[in-house]
């Protein structure tokens, strides 16, 4: 199986279950020495209750993953009166354990993206490389990672209530080089507990470690889930150097 | 920038050849590519900071700066930028320390304009495409509508000129040319507001080569406060370093 999320730690701060529209945003937290764990926050305000959110992801870029394993959690109680940055505090704080023990020191690099106020993007493919180290604006391997998805199953039901028609999807990836594709992850036809219902996927960005190793290329994922107030957008890291 | 600030001047230097004399007697400062970290806004959104870190190329050294941007007045401020760096009483003190100790010097000011507010990063165009040349980014204020939605009408366009500008180095005499200014316009609304023209090149950009535009961040809660941060790429003995660059949007 290509999905790297094997999630080793998963903090999770909430003051109410993932509800409202919220967007979150993405930080990167960076790799291990050796590259093979990845980390980063995805963090954020719920639109109906205005209640912080922030979690920690570790994913072994190495490990055999099973998809259907939901990700351990860790979480604590928050609320609408809380601010967001205490609340971030407190996930690293949690996380910084786990952190240590992993050596997450080395910094990560967006070396492509598709940004939040990119107009017209359809987040189904993003070219990427290796940024090189000689003239300005170099690029090594230009590689290209496409995503599609596909009618599935929720194992955890989709929220009808205000979505009657929403159903949950799936995604593949590929990756392109050279013109020759790639298959890197295809969701099975029923998803794994913990992905929910899913009811779309943009590429949002593809990550390397700080010496540029693209075999240690991750793309962070949008996930966007049905909401109070609209689509929640939740991320997912899969690796892209296997 | 305007003639006379020469601090707000400074607030875009995030080039630091601090004399390419001391680069000639260690020519380990060359060609490393530095990477750069959002700190985020101020909760007012007066204030903008970020870190621009790496590792010299030749030396080896671990560096990183924490630059606190005053956006309204288009300057660092006091005490700005903290800067840590390895050196050779301790060469391979690790990248994570070195960011660490700017970080931790950085807080007399991180803490107290309470910075934290995050960045939504825009458009930011990556190290690892190929084939642009960063002269233009288009973007524009995301929505929360359907994913990927952005506002009807809010489109904007940033566009990038270079040209040879007089410095305070002897560019000539290290690269046999000229150094390169930058000039920057925004396009929106239909109107073209420039925002900046580089005149004299102030002496910390050092011998910069070119410019590229890198990304255009806003507060994540909304509203005003988007900057532009640029690629600036002064002259180095193993290829150009790459350092950053802040140009506040919304003066």
């Amino acid at each position: 199986m290509r999905l790297a999320a094997a999630v080793v730690l998963f903090a999770a701060l909430s003051g109410a279950s993932a509800s409202a529209a919220d967007r979150a945003l993405v930080e990167l937290i960076g790799y291990s020495p050796d590259g093979r764990y990845f980390t980063y926050e995805e963090f954020g305000t719920h639109d109906g209750s205005g209640a912080p959110f922030a979690e920690i992801t570790i994913v072994d870029l190495d490990a055999d993953p099973d998809p259907v394993v939901q990700p351990p959690t860790f979480a604590a109680e928050g609320g609408e009166d809380l601010l967001l940055r205490p609340i971030r505090s407190e996930a690293r704080d949690r996380a910084q354990t786990e952190l240590d023990r992993l050596a997450i020191t080395e910094p990560a690099q967006y070396v492509s993206m598709v940004g939040d106020g990119v107009t017209g993007a359809d987040g189904e493919a993003l070219r990427f490389g290796q940024p090189g180290s000689g003239p300005i604006g170099e690029v090594y391997d230009d590689r290209l990672v496409t995503l599609e998805s596909f009618p599935t199953e929720s194992t955890t039901g989709c929220d009808t209530t205000y979505y009657p028609d929403e159903r949950a999807l799936g995604l593949a990836l590929n990756v392109w080089v050279g013109g020759v594709r790639r298959l890197l992850h295809s969701d099975p036809l029923q998803l794994p507990a913990w992905r929910g219902c899913p009811i779309d996927y943009r590429l949002h960005a593809v990550v390397l470690p700080y010496n540029g190793d693209i075999s240690r290329a991750v793309t962070l994922i949008s996930v966007y889930t049905t909401g109070w107030e609209g689509a929640d957008r939740t991320f997912m890291a899969i690796a892209l150097g296997k | 920038m305007k003639p006379n600030a020469a601090r707000a001047g400074m607030a875009r230097l995030g080039v630091r050849l601090a004399l390419l004399g001391a680069l000639i007697a260690t020519p380990a400062a060359a060609g490393d590519r530095a990477l750069l970290d959002i700190i985020g806004y101020s909760p007012d959104g007066r204030y903008f900071a970020f870190e621009e870190y790496g590792i010299q190329d030749g030396s080896g050294f671990a560096y990183s700066s924490i630059y606190i941007v005053d956006l309204p007045a288009d300057k660092w401020v006091y005490a700005s930028p903290y800067r840590a760096q390895a050196d050779e009483t301790n060469t391979d003190r690790p990248l994570a320390d070195v960011r660490a100790e700017a970080r931790a010097a950085a807080e007399e000011k991180l803490e107290p304009l309470a910075i934290g507010e995050p960045a939504d990063i825009l458009v930011l165009l990556g190290d690892g495409v190929a084939n642009a040349d960063g002269k233009q980014l288009t973007f524009s204020i995301p929505s929360w509508g359907p994913p990927g939605a952005t506002q009807e009408g809010s489109e904007s366009t940033l566009s990038l000129t270079t040209f040879p500008a007089d410095s305070p180095e002897p560019c000539e005499d290290y690269i046999g040319q000229k150094a390169v200014g930058y000039a920057l316009a925004l396009d929106e609304n239909g109107q073209t507001r420039e925002l900046h023209r580089d005149k004299v090149l102030p002496k910390s950009r050092g011998c910069t080569l070119d410019y590229r535009l890198y990304a255009v961040v806003e507060r994540f809660s909304g509203g005003r406060g988007r900057v532009a941060i640029l690629s600036s790429y002064p002259f180095g003995f193993e290829g150009p370093d790459r350092r950053f660059l802040a140009v506040p949007l919304d003066r």
